[in-house]
């Protein structure tokens, strides 16, 4: 049971490391946090959820959707909350993405009911079993469409000009805008590639826990919060790897000790990293205050 | 001219006002019922329903059974000549919002009466500060023993107790299907149920079934892998679901996603909120037994007739017990005010508020939606011993032993 414990926490967290990686792109470009990602997720997912159940379109396609949503939600995000917002006010824009979310769920809630709901299984009665270890079809997916976005990213940001140019906001904005890069233009895209990241990321935690609700959305956020902190602000690999290891801790806790401790326990984890190594386990030698 | 025109206004004004006095005294005294009331503004009843938690769609369809009877008592010219009023708060799960808002409807709102929360955690709470404020509150779902004892006898609940309802409906399910071994999945975030996981381990020891894991959970969480994980290395007959119809829908999809075929159950409050469970779960709530105590198949009358124009008017597939009881809840209420023609205006409320009360413990018989209402003597319903089993997305009752 052990071993089959450890893959659903490796599940999980997967989940938790995409919608990571999507905070972190951020981070990287702004060095603010989009609060409304966890909602775009969400939304997301409810879109991805429809086309799958209502229309009974192709997985695929309902996939596609969900990526075009969270990229077009998380391009109005930034158009509303950060694009014309002064560098000085560095609370505006948390405030203001915070309110994105909040109208996103109300917006949800009124249009589309207050519901959960569900998504359906895609290989449904698919089942691998090896020795003890049993991964349904669904898990199949979540791991190799999360596996794949993970290298799609990484080929994207160090392969393409695009890419080049994003790394090059992320690290010096002045620097990349005096050598001709459109600033603006690259991290509207990094915002645009970030909702991206958060739509695949709502899908695939819908699929994972097989309905997605309207109310999902900021606690999505505070986990994404969680995974950063202890990974590192901005840091990608960090992100993953923390995601993984709450992924696996929560499961852990919820199998051998109680489901109440799950939180306390990945809250006391981030709270002794704060104290004791501020910039996160994997990171550059800045603090989450200096950072954001 | 002036003085006189003012004369004959006076004059006009004070026979008018003294035909009025002498009309509502005669209400007053009279209670013969079906006074004409119509100048005296709507009667108003609080409703509490909260849009989130657990039961947030047990809460829902309270809400829905409520708004349709005050919506064709209305239509049919109201009670006494008067419209029916809901004055609605949404207490969002929270206790400190009941806190807030119940002495406000009580005191700004005026409410002649009290719809309770769905949920038992709720109703409890809501029910004792209506008690302190000697308001009658009745709750549409709730349904943990005990729920309503800080606050009797100004509290009543139209279900009878989970515990008293579900236990011998639940250990003739073990004996029905021979079953030796069990696990329960808990939320322990909510007294309802967990109530619930100490109901099941009641029916598994007077079963002589061999309880082999519990695992537990909180409100709202996403992933029930890991519990499921740990109860399939048990491989348990059965598998009791502590949880509301939502989370239920969701354990259970995991439950046959990680292919276990083990036997899901659940108490009468699963089968009250029956379409989230079964909307949420699809075909994996296929099979699940629960115990049950309102039947929308009821072929009674007045109650056949009841739920089929429910059912045509809503657009339901099938009528569910919040509605049903909600429904029920209000033409009680409307019954008593026609019967007794009380004004429920602010000089007399206290005292027909003590009226309904005493309306309420004396009740025999209500024919409604949900069947024959009829309180016991600690508030709670007098409902039938039935199971329900899911049958082709739908849940069909039976009789116990049928």
């Amino acid at each position: 049971m052990l071993i089959q414990q450890l893959v659903n926490g490796l599940l999980l967290g997967t989940t938790f490391a995409l919608i990571a990686l999507s905070f972190n792109l951020v981070v990287g470009a702004l060095d603010r946090l989009n609060f409304a990602l966890g909602e775009t997720a969400m939304v997301s997912a409810i879109c991805g959820s429809l086309f799958l159940s209502r229309l009974d379109l192709p997985f695929v396609l309902a996939f596609l959707v969900s990526l075009a949503v969270g990229a077009l939600i998380a391009g109005i995000t930034f158009l509303l909350s950060f694009r014309f917002v002064s560098a000085q006010y560095h609370t505006a824009p948390i405030l203001s993405s915070l309110g994105v979310g909040l109208v996103i769920t109300s917006l949800v809630t009124r249009l589309l009911g207050s519901d959960q709901r569900r998504v359906p299984s895609v290989l449904e009665g698919v089942r691998i079993e090896i020795g003890p270890l049993r991964i349904v079809g669904d898990q199949l997916i979540i791991l190799a469409v999360a596996a794949l976005m993970t290298v799609l990213l990484y080929g994207f940001l160090n392969r393409t000009p695009w890419g080049t140019a994003i790394r090059g906001v992320s690290d010096d904005p002045d620097m990349a805008g005096l050598l001709g890069v459109p600033v603006q233009r690259v991290i509207l895209l990094t915002f645009v590639v970030s909702g991206t990241l958060a739509g695949a990321s709502g899908l695939l935690t819908g699929l994972s826990f097989h309905t997605v609700s309207p109310f999902t959305g900021f606690e999505t956020t505070l986990t994404a919060l969680m995974v950063i902190v202890l990974g590192g602000l901005g840091n990608i690999t960090g992100g993953v790897v923390a995601g993984l290891m709450i992924g696996v801790i929560e499961t852990m806790t919820v199998a051998y000790l109680s489901a109440t401790y799950r939180d306390l326990i990945v809250f006391l984890l981030v709270g002794i990293t704060l104290v004791a190594r501020p910039q996160g386990l994997f990171t550059r030698n800045t603090g989450v205050v200096g950072r954001v | 001219m002036r003085t006189a025109s003012i004369g004959r206004r006076g004059t006009v004004c004070v026979v008018l006002t003294t035909f009025l006095l002498a009309a509502c005294g005669g209400g007053d005294e009279g209670s013969d019922g079906g006074d004409d009331q119509s100048d005296a503004g709507p009667y108003r009843l609080g409703l509490v329903h909260s849009s989130e938690g657990p039961f947030a769609t047990n809460s829902a369809t309270m809400r829905a059974g409520a708004n349709y009877a005050v919506d064709l008592i209305n239509a049919d010219g109201g009670v006494n000549g008067r419209d029916i009023e809901l004055v609605e708060v949404d207490a969002r799960n929270d206790p400190q919002t009941l806190v807030t808002a119940i002495p406000q409807l009580v005191t700004e709102e005026e409410i002649f009466a009290l719809l309770a929360p769905v949920d038992s955690a709720g109703c409890e709470i809501a029910c004792a500060i209506a008690a302190d404020l000697q308001v009658p509150a009745l709750s549409a779902g709730a349904g943990r023993p005990g729920v309503l004892e800080p606050s009797r006898p100004w509290s009543f609940t139209m279900t009878a107790p989970d515990a008293s309802n579900s236990i011998p409906v639940l250990e003739a399910i073990m004996a029905q299907e021979a079953v030796q071994t069990a696990a329960i999945i808990v939320d322990e975030a909510n007294a309802t149920t967990q109530a619930q996981g100490d109901l099941y381990n009641e029916v598994f020891d007077a079963s002589d079934v061999e309880l082999v894991s519990t695992v537990t959970f909180a409100s709202g969480d996403s992933s029930f892998a890991s519990q499921v994980t740990s109860m399939a290395s048990a491989n348990p007959d059965v598998i009791a679901l502590a949880a509301g119809p939502a989370d239920a829908a969701r354990i259970a999809v995991e439950i046959r996603a990680q292919g276990l075929e083990s036997l899901l159950i659940g108490t009468g409050s699963l089968q009250a909120g029956g379409t989230d469970y079964i909307n949420g779960a699809g075909d994996a709530a296929e099979g699940t037994l629960t115990a049950a105590q309102f039947n929308p198949d009821n072929p009674d009358e007045p109650a056949a007739s009841l739920l089929a124009q429910a059912e045509e008017d809503n657009d339901l597939d099938a009528v569910s017990l919040n509605f049903s009881y909600a429904f029920d809840i209000v033409n009680l209420i409307a019954t008593y005010l026609t019967d007794s023609g009380v004004t429920a205006s602010p000089d007399t409320l206290e005292d027909d508020r003590q009226g309904l009360l005493d309306y309420l413990e004396d009740v025999e018989a209500y024919e409604g939606m949900s069947g024959d209402v009829t309180f016991a003597e600690d508030g709670t319903g007098d409902r039938p011993e039935l199971y329900a089993v899911v049958e082709n997305g739908a849940f069909v009752i039976s009789e116990v032993g049928s």
